[in-house]
């Protein structure tokens, strides 16, 4: 037994390494994707905006002062007409534009001022609806509650999208390199004939797919570990929780994406056809997973698919572990779920496989 | 002409052939459209809260309110405060409120300590903003007529699918141009067909329309079909000119076809095919084209970097053509853009592919 689980890993290692372009891809993806892209995310609650003055008084000052010197806003644009502040717009420099009507202070006065108006640049939805929400926190006075209500920013202090986008990055590439390298391998296997002649040595197929499913989860491992390295070098980012929970989290919830891909390599008939099953497949469980938007942004149904989505499970878990700093025990369901869903996706492979074969 | 048509039907008929990749190839884009469009949001849909309420009987009539309040979804209560911050994770809440005796004994006024998870920051300031105006409302009743009015060009009741859609044609439009093109040029690498090919006295550039033909028209299809599932299932009109929003998009395709050649011409194995679409071109072109993020809202050097991407010229023009209504002339940076940089994938493929062949 000890002595066929070694000849399977060996053959499984010595198929890795004669692909040299594998690991290579391996080490530069890291690089690529963690290291460089959530370097691109900036502060997504900077305000840009123009401001129309046209009364010019005491009062309009003040408000474009408050403006000015808000730290959610960068340096406004001063224009003295609409149509001056639209051309600005057309041309994407802003996203917003504050008109502070004439007669503002006289009317404010009188106790019935007109109101300002907010154009905000609504084919741009996510910087308008923030920018607006911005912009009547930041105006419409918080009088009442001063004092009140206190709030309390947890996880992420600096207002960076880059944490969020990190972790959901290094869950991707470990989704990737799981269903892309397993599901490729297995369709070699099936393309060339050695699955068969495999077999035929007695090997049992459980055991097979078993040593394979093994060596590509610690594949994953070294891509973790690659990209925790890449994490620390370029933005400082530490663990909340521990490394060991960390490599625990990601080796069960590995197992579901892997089975996945042997699935699919098992059901597709040709290599051509198991790659677009792969990248559909993929693409769908990206979306769901939370690692785009998260689970609070996502509309009814989506909120099922999302649950039953192992790389939901991978990212959720990272996320858990290396920005909240939570026990892992308060994912049990999910540990269990994935489990289960290796159990299945794990013998219905063998069965088709056997079939095919 | 004739051997280009031969070598389109030849392709042609290895799609349709295979029906499961033909299915996956014709229909998945439109379940995927429709599935995500419907998904993902840009803004918070429902606020799940804990509340910690230590104050007793007196802050039931907020907590009521907050039970009522819209886009508040789950609400976990909470014993203590030490709980808070598990419940983020196990209940999966967004933020949590402590309700507490102010200083001063049981005639103070409540205390309210809102935790907010700002993990994802797009969030906080929605969360933060109805949260604090249900706790207001509850206490002091409706607030007055707010100072100012917000009106919103281009869209006037702010329809949020706006937002996704044009990035999820963008990604439809590089999965089939670019990754599943690339895999079709690979696959005759990897089946060793295109040392057949060579003998045949088709040359690469014949080869290359040929093989583009079929996956441009099927692209051609899936920006038809789009179109038609945006008006009728998200209510997205075009503002623009149908023409030229067609046109643009069928550009995109093409230059997205270009860069699929490319990579599908140097790399030997699907496997290098696949990981340089995914990490170098899937990737870059959801998070550095505006979809998720402004691009104005990024550092400025990574501003210069997200605009080599040819995502974010898409959805750049996307969004002048069909939000803003804007012509040719305003758009015209984009489609040059576009243009330039096919002819230049175009070009070095090309040089590629003859290697390829002149070596089998």
């Amino acid at each position: 037994m000890m002595k066929r689980f070694h000849s399977i890993f060996k053959h499984e290692v010595l198929s890795f390494v004669r692909a040299p372009l594998m690991y290579i891809l391996m080490i530069l993806c890291p690089i690529v994707v963690v290291g460089f892209i959530p370097r691109t995310l900036g502060n997504i609650n900077k305000v840009r905006c123009a401001i129309v003055d046209m009364d010019r008084s005491s009062s309009s000052r003040e408000i474009t002062q408050i403006i000015s010197s808000a730290k959610d806003c960068l340096p406004p644009a001063w224009c003295s007409s609409v149509e001056e502040a639209m051309g600005l717009m057309e041309h994407n420099s802003i996203a917003m534009i504050i008109v502070i009507p004439e007669g503002y202070e006289r009317d404010l006065e009188l106790g019935s001022p007109q109101k300002m108006t907010f154009l905000v640049d609504g084919a741009r939805v996510l910087e308008a609806d923030l920018s607006a929400s911005q912009m009547i926190s930041l105006l419409s006075g918080d009088d009442v509650s001063k004092g009140i209500i206190s709030h309390h920013r947890l996880y992420n202090d600096e207002d960076h999208a880059e944490e969020f986008y990190l972790v959901s990055l290094i869950s991707m590439s470990l989704m990737l390199v799981a269903i892309f390298l397993i599901g490729l391998s297995v369709i070699g296997e099936k393309k060339n004939n050695t699955l068969s002649q495999i077999i035929v040595t007695g090997v049992d197929m459980r055991l097979y797919l078993g040593v394979k499913v093994l060596f590509y989860s610690l594949v994953v491992i070294i891509e973790l570990f690659l990209c925790l390295a890449v994490g620390y070098i370029v933005y400082d980012m530490t663990i909340a929780s521990s490394l060991g929970q960390l490599i625990l989290v990601t080796y069960i919830f590995t197992f579901p994406l892997l089975f996945i891909g042997v699935f699919i390599a098992s059901i597709a008939r040709n290599d051509v056809q198991a790659i677009h099953m792969m990248i559909f497949l993929i693409i769908f469980l990206v979306m769901l997973s939370s690692m785009i938007a998260p689970l609070a942004n996502m509309s009814g149904i989506s909120h099922y698919f999302c649950r039953i989505n192992p790389a939901y499970w991978l990212t959720k878990g990272i996320r858990a572990v290396i920005i909240y700093g939570f026990p892992l025990r308060t994912m049990l369901p999910e540990f269990v779920a994935g489990i289960l869903l290796s159990v299945i996706f794990f013998f219905s492979s063998i069965r088709l496989l056997k079939r095919i074969s | 002409m004739r051997g280009i048509w031969t070598v389109a039907r030849k392709e042609l008929s290895h799609i349709l052939r295979d029906k499961v990749s033909g299915l996956i190839l014709l229909a998945l884009p439109a379940l995927f459209f429709i599935s995500i469009g419907f998904a993902i949001s840009i803004d918070i849909q429902r606020i799940d809260l804990a509340i910690i309420n230590t104050a007793g009987p007196r802050a039931n009539e907020v907590v009521n309110h907050l039970y009522n309040t819209e886009k508040v979804g789950k609400i976990v209560m909470l014993d203590s405060p030490s709980e808070v911050e598990k419940s983020f994770i196990r209940d999966g809440v967004s933020a949590a409120l402590v309700i507490s005796e102010g200083i001063g004994g049981y005639n103070a006024p409540l205390k309210f300590d809102l935790f907010i998870d700002c993990s994802f920051s797009a969030n906080v300031v929605a969360i933060k903003n109805h949260i604090n105006s249900a706790i207001k409302s509850s206490i002091i009743g409706p607030g007055s007529d707010p100072p100012f009015t917000i009106r919103y060009l281009y869209n006037a009741d702010l329809n949020r699918r706006m937002a996704t859609i044009p990035g999820v044609i963008m990604i439809i439009l590089i999965v089939v141009s670019t990754m599943i093109f690339s895999i079709s040029i690979n696959k005759e690498k990897v089946h060793g067909t295109s040392r057949l090919l060579s003998l045949t006295p088709l040359g690469p550039i014949r080869i290359v329309i040929g093989k583009t033909i079929p996956y441009f028209l099927i692209s051609l299809i899936h920006i038809s079909y789009l179109i038609f599932l945006g008006q009728s299932i998200f209510g997205l009109g075009i503002n623009g000119s149908f023409l030229l929003y067609f046109l643009f998009c069928a550009l995109f395709s093409f230059n997205s076809m270009m860069l699929g050649l490319l990579v599908g011409s140097y790399c030997k194995t699907y496997e290098a095919a696949l990981i340089i679409c995914w990490f170098f071109i899937f990737v870059p072109n959801v998070f550095l084209s505006g979809f998720v993020m402004p691009v104005n809202n990024m550092p400025e050097a990574m501003q210069t970097i997200s605009r080599l991407v040819n995502g974010y010229h898409f959805i750049e023009g996307y969004r002048g053509i069909a939000y803003k209504g804007t012509g040719l002339s305003e758009n015209l940076p984009f489609i040059l853009y576009l243009s330039i940089q096919s002819l230049v994938f175009l070009i070095l493929a090309l040089l590629g592919f003859s290697r390829r062949y002149s070596k089998s």
